[in-house]
């Protein structure tokens, strides 16, 4: 009995963009394809890319973290370093949540040395993230984007803040994450805004604003489908590449609370947490993916669909 | 492709006797053409709109119905391939393996822990729907008697993994269970068989779409027709291409052949089954064998299942009422939103991350957030003052103040009016909330006589 | 003149070149022409010569090449378009002439910064993409007033402006006192010449910031005409040379405001006295918008305020309401007949009012704009109500000349009058309609005759209005409007709203969608071109099906916008109400959403239906629609309209009311709204049915709609 597998074939092909690396680093290609995640059909040149969250500003860790990072210093750029050379993370997503009023407020200056230091410690790509205070972040990606020394991408560009985050990246040669919140329109919308710009596409990624597991998931899960359907089907502006940051996992109380015995153990289920989240978004078409557990980034870098 | 309400309709009788249950025929025509009633339903019905309606009807994807009672877990009968098309309505069943070589002490502990694998998210139990049974001893009589075990001790219908000797014998036991039966993939007509004559549903293994459509062939020939099918994948990524294409022909192409829920077995040394675990979760596995019992692990996968199987249109929803945050005390400050699950929980953690203890009262508007409630009348002054009066919150603080979204700021007068509460405006975006309350004045919050 | 004023222009730019000339011939004599020539900082060579040439210049002899190709640029005969390329030629010459000037670093003496480096082009760049540095002032020449020179360089810093100075003005300026260097984005360059750094400047943001290439010329030029905001203050007599460079000027696209006698050309070169009008002046011809970031006034203002009630014993202040004449009124104009920020109160004041008095009220703001039409007036005026209401401690309710405004004691208290009402208008017209708004204006009157004369000029105004939403309709428009909001819950819904048809929601008319569009271009409200006829009874066009079908991606191949039984318009979840057909009757129902009960002749209530009907399906036979749909010309057109209405819930009867007794007035059936059921009649297509026919109701004899 024979059966045709049906592959589906899609007119639009997802613009393959380039995250630049260090000196004697490697850079980060993503997007390129022309078919679904998973499915054994169409061109995927490039495999998702894994990378990892190095935070700013200290605050507590997870028991799960707690557990991965020990013996480690948690010091950005000590933690950049273990990253990038030990745990095999492609890139590193550098929130500088240190600047945040509430989260330490450090200044401006401050944020944009770190950024320095570790660019100048690692070679991987690096996407470097605001602390997410609409001032603060006014000043700080300028800074960051001359300090830098190298191109990076800044995350992220939003409805409001684009036009600075976009100069920014023009005036260096940086690239963008453009930000919606899990609404395609939207996700169009800031695509075309930096593109009128004059923001280039091939440095341009998606964040489409990834829900943590349980608490939102399944509206990114959608919308990241929607995007790539969309960007398949020949719409250029959602035909790019799509960041999912997993950080939310870890807002969940189910990751980190070890008090709930009947929940499991809290070390293998905050990992857990961030691993299940991970795998919708690259089920629904992430192409790049940000975690903060090294067993994750291990995992992930070992799957059958690189 | 499906049949329009109207279209139904002027198929239908048109006399409105409503033995359907349904007020008017053409209220029951809406119901069929969102697929949530059938034909049968409508005793009056002519032989021609039967088989017109009953084929057009009919889901592309079969619905197998395992167990019996309020825990009978349907698998298939799926209409879509994202969910965002409509919705994913049978949630993918877990089945946590028991083997049959365990001794009485360590089934008994197994069975305890497939049992305590059940939690509580939003209003919701999230547990797992079934037991596998695995025929490792050898023995029938075991077999059986591990699976009536596990039937006793678990209450969950259960998937029974064996040659047909096993199987035979373990019907005798749970038959009336409704269990799945699965024979090894040499035993499939003998399987099919046993599954016809017992009108039990039958799990078709066999490698591959081809050699499954075969099997499947070979099952029907022999009588069975309710059907699983089970392409033992050697690892995640063939399982999930399996698993796509089964649906896609299934859906798309109407492959009627191959058009059956999807069973995979994760265990028994199955390559890295977490990670196809949550692969198969999103991408259309109707039913999952795992042998872990780990709740760290377990938990994870229900909520994802809980997520994926949320109709996107109809949102989860919390209980309205009042929610402690915290270490509160009289002087705690009140917060409203609306019982939309990601508005409740986003405001929650702002909440907490702001370190003030707090109450949080959630009022009944059909799921929405903010301001689609606002604009849908049902966040309204009125309601708000109503909840203020009914929900006990002023028995709880001392003070009559009461914190609203910046989004809806142009209720507060009215609030003020209706109720007794006086209202701080919150800022418009939740995520400002740990700013806000950190800065509000405590004078905000003094208790109030008389 | 025009003439002299040509060749002056060509004169100054040979004069310019043979400088050039000059300096080049004397540095390739002492260094050679394989020596370096170029500016120190940067990584664009030349930058005139970089973006408007193809030529790559690293050496002295590849300096010769740049002027040969601006020698070729020049033609005698005195014409504009001589002039212009005149202009190009001055350009690439004066660069080549900066540029040997820098070969020791900047040849000029403080404060007089020369050639401005990329790293300063790229900090600031980033917040002239950014809009926080609105624009750029170029002030050459020397003033002949310094002081009021001065002063308009201290308001291009208030308004953050980025400035340069080449010529006198640059030392007048530091003589006065103006703050200059990089911390307030004033550069003096250096001597008249000097200005092409402020050339090369903005050519620079073109290569970093716009995306042009090396040679890229025509994409430079209008990048430096459309994307850098500059303009050029030319202050005192001019020279040849100054002429030339104003002529460069023009040619980039920048237009140069003069105060002496020069001949105008329209949007290039304009005469306005130095100083505050030069200011405005220059802003116009740039479309740059000073942000109003607080509002200057006694109370606070903003969102959280909007609900916010005054009692009556609170009430300090009380205009309308019953309690004498009020009214307001939006009105555009030309831009020359508005002054921006002029804010006029006439008659008595708050102050001069006793607690609890209350004085007449004419609230008149008018608005000009390039993009304002005015259609969009009374999209402004009913933005009045939030703005008044954003006061803390004002209060507005009420449209037109039934507005009722009270202000609070408090607000008094804190010195609130009715100027500060004005200003609050006149910020907020210019924040939320940015894209359509340039001038605002605000008047204010109190006299009791004033606000009769101007209340009867309103009146006219809205006359007109109401009677030009009458004379919208569908045929008599290009373009309809999409709302594609609802895609975030009802993934492929697209709402086309039209002029006779607007939004499902009751929230969306024609003219709204229009004004959203002009206010954020990207935003959910695109026009649709109706493009052909495909059916002029349904609503079919094949631009609003192509468009549909796009936005839907591919899943609603198109609908007819005014039928419910052949594809009908999809629906998202937000309608006021939902038409459903009623078979047995021959007609359909309407039921709004808050109706509660779920008892209706077609066995459905609200909810069931809008659980069946939502989510961006197209289901025939069932339709979300906005309440005042019922009303229009095209309710229902392919299926006979108005007379296909049964039943509707008692609610929107009386919502409708006289407006539908009207309409069905209007098709000849004055009975018609007494024929149509509601829940008190009937509950059940059989009761229905009877109280049809009972009636005589006309749906019962129109052609069968199954």
């Amino acid at each position: 009995m024979t059966v045709p597998l049906p592959k589906q074939a899609y007119p639009g092909r997802i613009l393959p963009v380039t995250l630049p690396a260090g000196p004697g680093g490697t850079p980060v290609t993503v997007g390129g394809q022309n078919a679904l995640s998973l499915a054994p059909e169409g061109e995927k040149p490039n495999a998702a890319a894994i990378g990892m969250e190095v935070r700013t500003g200290g605050g507590d860790l997870p028991p799960a973290l707690a557990k991965a990072f020990e013996c480690r210093a948690t010091d950005p750029v000590s933690l950049a370093g273990a990253c990038a050379n030990d745990w095999g993370a492609q890139f590193l997503f550098l929130s500088l949540d240190g600047c945040h009023p509430d989260g330490g407020g450090q200044p401006v200056e401050e944020g944009a040395r770190i950024v320095h230091e570790v660019l100048a410690a690692v070679s991987c790509p690096v996407i470097v993230g605001g602390c997410g205070e609409e001032e603060t972040d006014a000043k700080l990606f300028p800074a960051v984007a001359e300090s830098a020394g190298r191109p990076v991408f800044l995350s992220y560009a939003d409805e409001k803040n684009y036009r600075l985050v976009g100069g920014a990246a023009l005036a260096y040669g940086h690239g963008v994450v453009a930000w919606s919140p899990i609404d395609i329109n939207m996700a169009k919308q800031a695509n075309l805004l930096l593109s009128d710009l004059g923001v280039p596409p091939e440095r341009i990624l998606i964040d489409p604003l990834t829900g943590g597991l349980g608490y939102g998931l399944e509206y990114t899960y959608s919308i990241v489908e929607r995007i790539r359907l969309a960007g398949l089907s020949g719409d250029a502006m959602l035909a790019r590449p799509v960041l999912c940051h997993l950080g939310d996992a870890w807002k969940a109380r189910e990751a980190v609370d070890a008090s709930e015995t009947s929940w499991g153990d809290a070390v293998l289920r905050g990992r857990r947490w961030e691993e299940t989240t991970g795998w919708a978004c690259l089920a629904a078409g992430a192409d790049l993916l940000v975690f903060r557990h090294p067993g994750n980034v291990e995992a992930f870098r070992e799957a059958a669909w690189r | 492709m499906a049949l329009t309400a109207l279209d139904i309709y002027k198929l239908l009788p048109k006399t409105n006797c409503k033995d359907c249950g349904f007020p008017t025929c053409l209220a029951f025509a809406m119901q069929m053409a969102a697929g949530k009633a059938g034909i049968d339903k409508c005793p009056p019905a002519s032989e021609e709109a039967k088989a017109a309606l009953g084929a057009a009807s009919a889901p592309p994807l079969p619905r197998i119905v395992v167990g019996t009672g309020d825990r009978a877990v349907t698998l298939g009968d799926e209409v879509v391939l994202f969910r965002h098309e409509k919705t994913f309505y049978h949630p993918t069943a877990i089945a946590i393996s028991v083997s049959d070589a365990l001794g009485d002490e360590a089934l008994e502990e197994r069975l305890r822990s497939i049992s305590a694998l059940s939690f509580e998210r939003v209003g919701q139990i999230l547990a797992v729907d079934m037991v596998a049974v695995r025929f490792d001893s050898g023995d029938p009589a075991r077999f059986a008697k591990t699976a009536s075990a596990s039937l006793a001790r678990c209450g969950k219908p259960l998937l029974l993994s064996g040659t047909c000797a096993a199987l035979a014998a373990a019907i005798r036991e749970v038959g009336a269970s409704r269990p799945l039966l699965r024979p090894p993939p040499g035993e499939t007509a003998a399987g099919a068989a046993l599954a016809a004559a017992e009108k039990l549903p039958l799990a078709v293994s066999a490698r591959g779409i081809e050699g499954l459509a075969a099997a499947l062939a070979a099952a029907r020939a022999a009588g069975a027709t309710e059907l699983v099918a089970d392409p033992k994948p050697a690892d995640a990524a063939v399982a999930v291409a399996d698993s796509i294409f089964i649906r896609r022909l299934a859906i798309v192409h109407r492959a009627q052949e191959i058009a059956y829920p999807t069973a995979f077995d994760l265990g028994q040394g199955f390559p890295r089954p977490f990670e196809a675990a949550c692969l198969l979760l999103s991408k259309y596995a109707s039913l999952l064998v795992l042998d872990t019992a780990d709740p760290a692990e377990i938990f994870p996968l229900l909520t994802l299942r809980q997520n994926l199987f949320t109709d996107p249109q109809r949102p989860i929803q919390v209980d309205p009422g009042i929610y402690p945050i915290g270490k509160i005390s009289p002087s705690s400050p009140v917060l409203i939103t609306t019982n939309f699950s990601l508005t409740y929980f986003t405001v929650r953690s702002d909440v907490e991350a702001a370190k003030t203890p707090a109450y949080l009262l959630i009022a009944e508007c059909d799921g929405m957030s903010v301001l689609t409630a606002w604009a849908a009348g049902k966040f309204t002054s009125e309601s708000i003052a109503a909840l203020l009066a009914e929900s006990g919150i002023s028995g709880k603080v001392d003070h009559r103040t009461l914190i609203l979204p910046g989004m809806v700021a142009r209720l507060s007068g009215k609030i003020e009016e209706l109720s007794q509460w006086r209202v701080l405006v919150g800022p418009q975006e939740s995520s400002a909330l740990p700013s806000y309350l950190r800065r509000l004045p405590p004078a905000a919050f003094v208790p109030v006589h008389g | 003149m025009t003439e002299s004023f040509h060749s002056s222009c060509i004169q100054g730019a040979k004069s310019v070149l043979s400088l050039a000339r000059a300096s080049l011939s004397h540095q390739l004599a002492g260094r050679g022409g394989s020596a370096h020539l170029g500016y120190p900082d940067t990584a664009y060579e030349l930058p005139v010569a970089f973006g408007l040439t193809d030529l790559k210049v690293s050496t002295l002899a590849d300096g010769e090449k740049v002027l040969d190709l601006a020698e070729g640029l020049l033609r005698n005969a005195p014409t504009l378009e001589n002039a212009l390329e005149a202009g190009a030629a001055t350009l690439l010459a004066a660069d080549v002439l900066g540029a040997l000037s820098h070969k020791d670093g900047n040849p000029f003496s403080p404060p007089s910064v020369g050639f401005v480096p990329d790293s300063i082009l790229r900090k600031l760049g980033i917040f002239m993409v950014d809009g926080t540095v609105p624009g750029v002032a170029v002030a050459i020449g020397r003033a002949t007033d310094p002081a009021a020179a001065a002063a308009m360089v201290r308001q291009f810093q208030e308004i953050g402006l980025l400035v340069f100075l080449a010529g006198d003005v640059a030392q007048q300026m530091e003589k006065a006192g103006v703050k200059l260097g990089d911390d307030f984005k004033t550069f003096p360059l250096g001597p008249l010449p000097a200005v092409i750094h402020a050339v090369n400047f903005a050519v620079r943001a073109g290569l970093t910031f716009g995306g042009i290439g090396r040679g890229q010329t025509q994409a430079m030029y209008n990048y430096l005409s459309q994307r850098v905001k500059a303009f050029v203050c030319a202050l005192g007599p001019m020279d040849e040379i100054g002429l030339a460079v104003i002529a460069g000027a023009m040619k980039a696209g920048f237009p140069v405001l003069a105060d002496r006698n020069l001949p105008e050309i329209p949007g290039a070169l304009l005469r306005s006295p130095a100083g505050e009008e030069m200011v405005r002046a220059g802003m116009e011809a740039r479309g740059i918008k000073a942000k109003i970031v607080k509002v200057p006034i006694p109370i606070a203002f903003g969102p959280a305020y909007e609900g916010e009630r005054i009692r009556k014993s609170d009430t300090y202040a009380e205009f309308g309401g019953g309690r004498g004449p009020a009214y307001e009124l939006v009105v555009s104009a030309p831009l020359s007949e508005v002054r921006d920020k002029e804010i006029v109160v006439v008659g008595p004041d708050i102050p001069d009012m006793p607690k609890g008095g209350t004085l007449p009220l004419g609230i008149v703001v008018t608005v000009s704009g390039n993009r304002m039409q005015k259609d969009f007036e009374s999209v402004l005026e009913q933005r009045i109500h939030r703005i008044v209401n954003y006061g803390e401690g004002t209060m507005h309710v009420a449209p037109r000349d039934t507005t009722w405004i009270r202000v609070s004691c408090e607000a008094q208290a804190k010195g609130f009058r009715l100027a500060d009402l004005g200003m609050m208008l006149y910020a907020k017209m210019h924040a939320d309609f940015e894209n359509i708004v340039d001038r605002v204006s605000v008047t204010i009157h109190t006299r009791e005759e004033d606000v009769q004369r101007g209340m009867a000029f309103a009146k006219t105004v809205y006359a007109e209005r109401d009677a030009r939403a009458k004379t919208l309709t569908d045929d008599t428009v290009e373009e309809f409007y999409s709302c594609t909001l609802c895609q975030s819950f009802a993934p492929n819904h697209v709402c086309i709203v039209a002029p006779e048809r607007l939004g499902l929601c009751g929230a969306i008319n024609w003219l709204d969608g229009k004004a959203g569009y002009e206010i954020t271009p990207t935003g959910p409200n695109q026009p649709v071109m109706k493009g052909a006829v495909l059916d002029p009874v349904k609503g079919a066009w094949d631009g609003v099906n192509a468009f549909v079908r796009e936005h839907s991606r591919n899943t609603v191949p198109g609908f007819n916008l005014y039928s419910i039984m052949d594809a009908p318009m999809t629906s998202c979840g937000c309608f006021e109400c939902i038409l459903a057909l009623i078979p047995e009757a021959n007609g359909v129902m309407a039921v709004n959403r808050e109706f509660e009960g779920s008892e209706t002749p077609c066995g459905m209530g609200f909810s069931t239906l809008a659980g069946s009907v939502g989510g961006g399906a197209q289901t025939p036979g069932f339709m979300g629609v906005g309440k005042h749909y019922l009303l229009s010309k095209r309710f229902l057109a392919a299926e006979g309209g108005l007379p296909r209405l049964v039943w509707m819930t008692k609610e929107m009867k009386e919502y409708l009311g006289a407006d539908l007794a009207a309409r069905a007035a209007e098709i000849g059936m004055p009975g018609l709204v007494d024929m149509i059921a509601d829940e008190t009649v009937a509950v059940t297509p059989e009761q229905l049915l009877l109280h049809l026919k009972k009636v005589g109701h006309p749906a019962l004899s129109m052609p069968p709609l199954l």
